[in-house]
């Protein structure tokens, strides 16, 4: 299945479940600063007013949603990740510090995308996981993004959704519930956790270097579901962290911050390098291959992780009469 | 007018009073913005807002939103005064915990924006009075803002999104005292030509020569007229009206021994009017 991979917009899932939100609940609102899809034109032509347009003007957008969420509207606002950096103070002060339900999504974050430096954003975890009262979820493919936006409506304050720009690949055959932590595959040697675009690649490092590897999908980052992902890690004893992300600031420190205080488990992470990623075309090399994060690069960490156990495997066979 | 003028000078003088209090309770504070606009909040809370201090949740209440929200010490002055909480709690001012915070903040009965940062309650009240519009709501929103605070960019923002969606429901007060913490506010970064630029935004718009006369404020804001327009009222004030020597010196935060002496004064003058 892994082979014959379908590619597909988390951006468009969002669409579509965003609109099914709004179809039932006439509080939802949807908040631009002139982007969007087809979200924007259901709701300017069903929604009466609820197609809510601040022109190129990023920070005001912010604010004005936290005053439409104070007076119990629900607005689903969208923009670049690599714009949170400039609505930032209005998310912390306006947002997150009352917990108003601003229900915020970014696209393009990662590293594919052809608007190069400025615009390939792997950095937005770093600072969206230091804001008190929010909450993160980064689903893993078009399904659990339609997943991941139903689940923002059920949370009662602020969230953040991490999206892909470009197609990416399908990991589940439809819809699934929300999970926080989902077991993608069960193994033996190693528990790798990933989020977003990684899912697909563990999972294609899982089976064609025949890891015999836990994957496990961390769709909800913050609160950080510490005490079901030591439960996961301590199944195998070897843990991988890998994430389309810069190292600094990501799930990866997280993780391996709680692994460090909580347990005795060797840890390796594999992320985006320290740099702004380049512009890059799909049909480009493999990206994920340059900055070491792809299926290849999961085999060699893994492999390089479980090192040990084979030499104890080894030196107990040498001792056998 | 609930209030004939004789009335609301006896609130005024006990209004600056309760701000001296505060001050002195843990002696420092942003003197000067406080000072300055404590006119302009009297005028809203007491005269021209529809409120309820019993009913600090009314649906219907006009919204007050300071976006300067450094002038805690007067919002806390006024909020007392006028019933919101009890002037017991003024000595909770700056505590850890306490619902009167540095800035101020929703924690506080009668505070509708927690701000600290500049340039963003404007924006806040944007989406109040979108909101309003939307559900046909009739209430007013008021913003209070400080001169300074419309060198941020997101003001600007603001001031169009309001315009282009007929916000007539907003009203922005800015206290314009001419001072920022370093200096002339125009010298630092020129805000001039301030009221015409309101206009070509789109605003309704009047400045009132007297910012620190609480009739005057009321009166300007029952004078708008133009439909369908955002309102800003331009309120030229004095950076710590009510303290010579501190306005002398443009003061923009007091403590120690300026302070004290700053208070003695202060609280003769108020005796002696």
């Amino acid at each position: 299945m892994l082979d014959k991979v379908e590619y597909k917009k988390m951006r468009q899932a969002y669409a579509d479940a965003v609109i099914d939100l709004a179809k039932q609940d006439p509080r939802i609102l949807f908040v631009s600063a002139d982007c969007g899809l087809h979200e924007r034109e259901f709701l300017r032509e069903e929604g009466k007013g609820r197609m809510v347009e601040t022109g190129i003007a990023e920070a005001n957008s912010v604010a004005v949603a936290a005053g439409l969420a104070s007076e119990g509207f629900k607005p689903h606002l969208l923009n670049f990740a690599y714009l949170l950096g400039r609505m930032y103070n209005q998310i912390s002060q306006s947002v997150c510090q009352d917990a108003y339900p601003v229900k915020m999504a970014a696209y393009y974050a990662g590293v594919w995308g052809t608007g190069g430096r400025s615009h390939n954003c792997v950095t937005d975890l770093s600072i969206m996981r230091a804001l008190p009262n929010l909450t993160i979820l980064t689903p893993a493919d078009y399904w659990e993004t339609k997943t991941v936006v139903r689940q923002t409506d059920r949370v009662p304050g602020p969230t953040y959704v991490r999206l892909s720009g470009v197609p990416t690949p399908v990991v589940f055959d439809g819809e699934p519930e929300f999970l926080p932590v989902r077991v993608m595959r069960r193994g033996k040697r190693c528990t790798i956790f990933c989020h977003g675009t990684m899912v697909h690649e563990a999972l294609l490092a899982n089976d064609r270097g025949q890891l015999d590897a836990q994957v496990v999908n961390l769709t909800q980052i913050k609160p950080l579901p510490e005490e079901q992902i030591l439960e996961e890690a301590q199944k195998t004893r070897h843990v991988l962290v890998v994430e389309e992300h810069s190292r600094m600031g990501g799930v990866g420190e997280a993780i391996a911050a709680l692994v460090a205080q909580r347990s005795r488990l060797p840890l390796k992470l594999l992320a985006v390098p320290d740099l702004f990623p380049w512009s890059v075309l799909q049909e480009s090399p493999d990206v994920y291959e340059q900055y070491g994060i792809s299926y290849r690069h999961i085999i060699q960490a893994v492999n390089d992780l479980c090192a040990g156990d084979r030499l104890e495997e080894g030196m107990l066979q040498a001792r056998m009469p | 007018m609930s209030d004939p003028p004789v009335q609301i000078r006896q609130i005024e003088k006990r209004c600056l009073s309760n701000l001296f209090d505060i001050l002195e309770l843990h002696g420092l504070g942003h003197t000067g913005g406080s000072l300055s606009i404590l006119q302009m909040l009297i005028s809203l809370y007491f005269q021209a807002a529809r409120l309820d201090p019993g009913r600090p949740g009314w649906a219907e209440r006009d919204r007050i939103i300071l976006s300067k929200s450094h002038a805690c010490e007067a919002m806390y002055a006024v909020l007392a005064e006028r019933g919101y909480f009890s002037k017991e709690r003024f000595k909770e001012y700056l505590s850890f915990g306490s619902d009167l915070q540095g800035h101020a903040e929703i924690t506080t009965p009668g505070v509708e924006y927690s701000g600290g940062s500049l340039g963003q309650g404007i924006s806040f009240a944007c989406g109040v009075a979108y909101a309003a519009k939307l559900r046909r709501q009739g209430f007013r929103v008021y913003c209070l803002l400080g001169d300074g605070e419309c060198h941020e960019g997101s003001v600007w923002e603001a001031a169009m999104f309001a315009a282009h969606y007929r916000l007539d429901n907003l009203f922005v007060l800015v206290d314009f005292n001419h001072y920022v913490d370093h200096g002339d506010v125009d010298e630092l970064m020129n805000l001039q030509p301030f009221e015409e630029k309101w206009k070509a935004f789109g605003w309704e718009t009047v400045t009132v020569e007297q910012g620190n006369d609480v009739q005057s404020i009321t009166e300007a804001l029952e004078g708008f007229r133009q439909p369908q327009k955002p309102k800003c009222l331009i309120g030229l004030t004095v950076k710590n009206y009510g303290v010579p020597s501190w306005a002398e010196k443009h003061l923009h935060q007091a403590a120690g021994e300026t302070l004290r002496r700053g208070l003695q004064e202060g609280r003769a003058l108020l005796n002696a009017g």
